[in-house]
């Protein structure tokens, strides 16, 4: 049954009173003078009143002896043992007590343990946050310098970019170039084709003149064999009368012989003799003169008939070589009329080429547009990859500081001393 | 009027020789000759001249050149001399008026002209001398 602690107190208290209220009769009925009645009745209660409160009083002074004793091991940490109360049949407020004490007890040896398991737990948590923050910041010190090489390449990129730009522009002048030569090429064929024609119509009228030549050289040939034989019969006439000079010569000759035989009978007959020599030498000599001179002409006659002949000759073979080069001019206008269409063809294929540069120009310009983005992005990136490192060897820094902290706090729980082993769970 | 004399002029071996007219009978073209057996190289044969058979001398060969490479004439000598021909080459005749520049040498007699000097024949001499040579 439980008795409150203050009913306990009253309970003595009347208990007292009743000894000093019953103790004068019985000490008087001792029968002793009333002084020392008197003073035995003092003493009786007095006495019993100190024994009854002695024994009101050792099980309450224990009990918070007990309690006291507990509480200071609480608070030197050590919860690994209840308060055990003797057993009573009126338990009073400090049995209440001590099992209010038990049960905190209790409650922080489960607290105690729980926060010991925690800040281990939060302790290998942290280390293990520690390492992983390392790793990601190493990581994010590589994604930093790839990003930086990233942005490095897209400046390269870009510039290598710019540079085909400037290439393919060059290429386009270029090309416009090679189109305005090949239109060049194109006029030049052209005007070359209308020479040609010309040249051909020349060759034609001069194949004309030549063929018209040719007959009269053939007609003037003709002529000199007549003049060749008309001056070969005057020099047979020549030679005939050459003959007869010489023959008379001789005649003459022998006349003189004769009027010299004749003596002075013979003087003018010498005389005549002689003329008709000297007359017939003349003529000799006319007629060799002629007959020289007949050679010679027909001498040159001949040279000038076989050089006719060589100048037909001649003209026979340009006249080939006139057919060959109105041929040859045939062939020269299909030839350039082949090289203009090409000249063309190369024309229409650098316009093609010139306006597909222009978009590759476009192209090239997009793509340098991208590259000075991805540029600036990969830029921005290389700050954000710098800011997250900077935030990572933070969030390291923290871990490993929140790491300190939950060493700090298991050496502070460590100080509590536990009935029960707690289960520990290190995440290392 | 001064004298005249005419002197036929006879080319044999390159060389010019001249024979007075009054002991030249004919100047013929040359013909075709009868060849004469056992007759010395400068003889190449014997013709017929008014009548007479004559033999013919190559007048080159017979002076100790070489023989005429181009033999035009006969000149056939008088026939009181002999009946001699020679083959020469071309003849002209030559008329000097007065009396003829004669010069002597141990070779011969030679004949002055206004362009040359050529040496002088006498038929006679020259018959005797070919007969002689013909009978050696």
């Amino acid at each position: 049954m439980r008795v409150p602690l203050g009913y306990k107190f009253i309970l003595g208290f009347v208990g007292v009173v009743a000894v000093v209220a019953l103790a004068p009769p019985v000490v008087a009925a001792l029968g002793y003078a009333p002084g020392v009645t008197h003073f035995l009745t003092l003493v009786v209660a007095m006495t019993v009143g100190l024994i009854m409160g002695w024994l009101f009083s050792r099980k309450f002074a224990r009990n918070i002896g007990m309690l006291t004793a507990s509480a200071h091991e609480v608070s030197q940490g050590d919860l690994s043992r209840d308060i055990q109360l003797p057993p009573t049949r009126m338990p009073d407020e400090t049995h209440e007590l001590t099992a209010a004490i038990n049960l905190m007890v209790q409650n922080l040896r489960d607290l105690v343990g729980h926060v010991r398991g925690s800040s281990l737990k939060l302790a290998g948590a942290s280390r293990e946050l520690n390492g992983t923050a390392v790793e990601i910041s190493v990581s994010t010190e590589e994604v930093a310098r790839a990003i930086e090489q990233i942005s490095h390449g897209a400046e390269t990129q870009a510039e290598q970019v710019e540079r085909s730009s400037r290439i393919i522009k060059e290429t386009a002048i270029s090309i416009e170039l090679v189109a305005s030569r090949a239109r060049e090429s194109s006029r030049s064929a052209r005007d070359t084709t209308l020479i040609a024609r010309r040249g051909s119509e020349l060759a034609g009228d001069a194949l004309e003149l030549m063929k018209e030549f040719f007959l009269q050289i053939e007609e003037l040939c003709a002529r000199f064999e007549q003049l060749n034989s008309r001056l070969q019969r005057v020099g047979k006439v020549a030679d005939f009368i050459g003959e007869v000079a010489r023959q008379t010569n001789l005649l003459a000759l022998n006349a003189s012989i004769e009027a010299v035989r004749a003596g002075e009978y013979g003087k003018g007959f010498a005389v005549v003799a002689d003329e008709v020599r000297k007359l017939a030498d003349s003529t000799s000599h006319s007629a060799g003169e002629i007959t020289d001179l007949i050679s010679s002409l027909r001498d040159e006659s001949q040279k000038v008939h076989e050089n006719l002949l060589e100048s037909s000759r001649t003209i026979r073979e340009g006249k080939k070589n006139v057919d060959v080069t109105a041929g040859s001019f045939g062939e020269i206008i299909a030839s350039v009329q082949e090289t203009e269409r090409r000249a063309n063809s190369i024309a229409d294929l650098s316009q093609m080429q010139l306006e597909s540069s222009a978009k590759m120009v476009q192209s090239i310009d997009e793509i340098a547009r991208v590259a000075d983005d991805n540029a600036a992005a990969t830029e921005q990136v290389s700050a954000a990859t710098e800011e997250q490192l900077v935030a990572m060897q933070d969030m390291a820094l923290s871990t490993k500081e929140l790491a300190q902290l939950a060493d700090d706090l298991e050496k502070v729980v460590r100080r509590f001393t536990l009935e029960e082993t707690v289960e520990l769970v290190e995440t290392v | 009027m001064s004298e005249e004399r005419r002197f036929l002029l006879m080319q044999a071996g390159g060389q010019q020789y001249a024979l007075p007219f009054e002991q030249v009978a004919e100047v013929s073209e040359l013909r075709r000759l009868s060849p004469v057996p056992r007759a010395p190289a400068w003889c190449p044969g014997a013709t017929r001249s008014a009548g007479v058979v004559v033999a013919v001398v190559d007048l080159a060969c017979y002076l100790g050149d070489d023989p005429e490479q181009h033999p035009e004439k006969l000149v056939v000598l008088d026939l009181r001399t002999g009946g001699l021909a020679l083959q020469v080459g071309p003849v002209s005749a030559l008329v000097l008026e007065g009396q003829p520049a004669l010069e002597k040498d141990g070779y011969g007699t030679w004949l002055i002209t206004p362009d040359s000097k050529v040496e002088l024949l006498d038929a006679g001499e020259l018959v005797q001398e070919i007969s002689a040579a013909m009978a050696r």
